[in-house]
């Protein structure tokens, strides 16, 4: 149930999507996500191209353009969505944080 | 001076952590890998240096595929960006390298590694771990049933009592494969959990060391077989590797060939069955041969003749099995004489002797002989009706201990089990001629006592 393995995303996975909002490919996402983080977050290439395969069988990107060995994607509107609701989860963990401790 | 390396490593298919150490030990002493073969891995000599090797696995692969398919490529060329270089693959395991100091690792998510990892075993390491394992537990069976039900005969048989090394160790190394695998596997489950990698283990050491015992019990073995079967039974080990390196061969003449995956595995699996078909019939055809043409044993090679016991010119045909181990050695003769027109019968003698070179086996060796024939001749009768050993005088055989197979219903019969130290005899004279009392001590010199 593709659904339900990507109910919730790790930090890879959602800035592997993230960077899909515009069409790029593998090598392309391996540079775009450490600039994205500062440096805090880096996706190896096995494990970049394992969440590539599994994000396409699922449905959430979809391949647009293939030369050679590279391939490139681009997020579909599901990969939208699921990206969206990881947002909304994350900025309600926030809230909550806030609501917690109050503004620091 | 050698510019290239060949070596046999012995690390479990999973050891990406093992794996790694000793391919940057060996950068380090100045060889990088360049092939991973299909018995040995290559290796090319470079200037000494410090790189990262990482192991990963690529499930979708075969080591069937012609070259790497458009995934694999892309997920090269991904490598490559990263740094890492491809130094050498065999169907799913892929070993780069990569000269950075602190390169991003190739795996940065540890639940997919472990997937990786498990979805690639589980055609590869764990068939054949399990398929090795379920042989090494039948033919260890099969020893224990043979144990049970000829001791003397298994005992005595050099090839026998390999089996009593060969299969226990296949056993204990396929079996801490597999144990230690899994419990890996689930560590590294609950470790990627928690977003830790877990490191492998393999016990090279423990698969070097199983190698070296099997081929030492192997050559050991062999060491004992007498005549022509030894040698068929050294051609057929070497035919064995042999047959290993032709169905490899096939394998890779088919992938040079460029044929598909699909068609390859196909091909390889119909020629490693029919030369596996060949190679057996070949050792069949060996062994029958080496039996048949044996020439037939002279008089002289026996220990004990019927000339011995009777005087008289007779013509005899005789037969000599003879078989041992460092445990026992047990020598099966025979001489029945040959009808001749107007002439008399000679007498016929049948002995069997067993030596027991380990004497905790000798009361198990005679309870084996005693059941043996019990068995065989008593099978078909009603009860009350059998035949038994029967305590018998011992000193005119200069025994120990002396027993006569008797009937129940007709009395005492010509054969005799005589207990030696260190020996067990079985002899069987003519049913109408009695051994005298110079016959007895003649089996006691020359049985009891003489040179096998």
């Amino acid at each position: 149930m593709p659904r339900a393995k990507f109910q919730t995303l790790t930090e890879q996975m959602f800035y592997i999507l993230l960077c899909l909002r515009e069409e790029c490919c593998g090598m392309d996402i391996l540079d775009m996500v450490p600039a994205i983080t500062q440096g805090r977050v880096n996706v190896g290439s096995g494990t970049l191209y394992n969440l590539l395969e599994q994000f396409a069988q699922a449905g959430m990107i979809r391949v647009t353009k293939v030369e050679g060995r590279r391939r490139s994607y681009l997020l579909t509107d599901f990969g939208r969505d699921t990206l969206r609701r990881e947002y909304e989860r994350l900025c309600a963990q926030a809230e909550d944080y806030r609501l917690a401790f109050g503004e620091e | 001076m050698k510019e290239t390396k060949r070596r046999m490593e012995l690390f479990s298919f999973y050891d990406r952590t093992g794996l790694e150490r000793h391919l940057a030990r060996m950068a380090q002493r100045g060889w990088l890998l360049c092939e991973i073969g299909q018995l040995f891995w290559h290796y090319r000599r470079i200037e000494p240096k410090t790189l990262r090797f990482c192991v990963c696995y690529f499930p979708k692969a075969t080591v069937y595929d012609p070259g790497p398919s458009e995934g694999q490529e892309e997920f090269y060329s991904m490598c490559a960006h990263a740094g890492w270089v491809l130094a050498g693959a065999s169907g799913q395991l892929q070993v780069f390298c990569n000269e950075q100091e602190n390169p991003v690792p190739i795996d940065t998510d540890p639940a997919l590694e472990v997937e990786a990892i498990h979805q690639s075993a589980k055609k590869t390491f764990l068939l054949s771990n399990f398929l090795l394992l379920g042989v090494g537990v039948l033919n260890f069976c099969q020893f224990l049933w043979r144990l049970a039900d000829d001791p003397v005969a298994t005992l005595s048989s050099s090839l026998s009592l390999f089996s009593l090394v060969c299969w226990p160790v296949l056993i204990l190394v396929e079996g801490v494969d597999l144990i230690t695998y899994f419990r890996w596997r689930h560590g590294a489950l609950r470790a990627a959990a928690r977003g830790e990698f877990l490191a492998t283990k393999s016990h090279p050491a423990l698969q070097m060391l199983a190698l070296t015992v099997v081929l030492a019990g192997l050559v050991w073995s062999l060491s004992y077989l007498r005549g022509g079967l030894g040698g068929v039974m050294a051609a057929a080990v070497l035919g064995s590797v042999g047959l290993i390196a032709a169905i490899l061969g096939v394998r890779r003449l088919l992938k040079g060939a460029g044929v598909s995956a699909k068609a390859s595995r196909r091909a390889t699996l119909a020629a490693c069955v029919a030369l596996s078909l060949l190679f057996t019939a070949l050792v069949s055809w060996g062994v029958v041969r080496a039996l048949i043409s044996s020439p037939q044993p002279g008089a002289e090679e026996l220990p004990l003749t019927a000339g011995d016991l009777a005087d008289g010119d007779f013509d005899y045909r005789q037969g000599l099995n003879f078989s041992q181990s460092p445990l026992l050695a047990r020598l099966e003769a025979h001489q029945y004489p040959l009808r001749r027109q107007g002439m008399a019968k000679g007498p016929s003698v049948r002995y069997t002797v067993i030596v027991v070179k380990a004497p905790f086996l000798y009361g198990l060796c005679r309870d084996a002989v005693v059941r043996d024939r019990t068995d065989s001749w008593n099978r078909n009768l009603p009860e009350g009706e059998g035949y038994l050993y029967q305590s018998a005088d011992p000193a005119p055989w200069g025994a120990a201990e002396a027993y006569q197979w008797t009937s129940r219903t007709s009395g005492a019969g010509n054969t005799y089990l005589l207990c030696y130290p260190g020996r067990i005899v079985e002899i069987e004279f003519d049913a109408e001629r009695p051994p005298t009392s110079a016959q007895m001590a003649v089996v006691a010199e020359k049985l009891g006592r003489g040179p096998l």
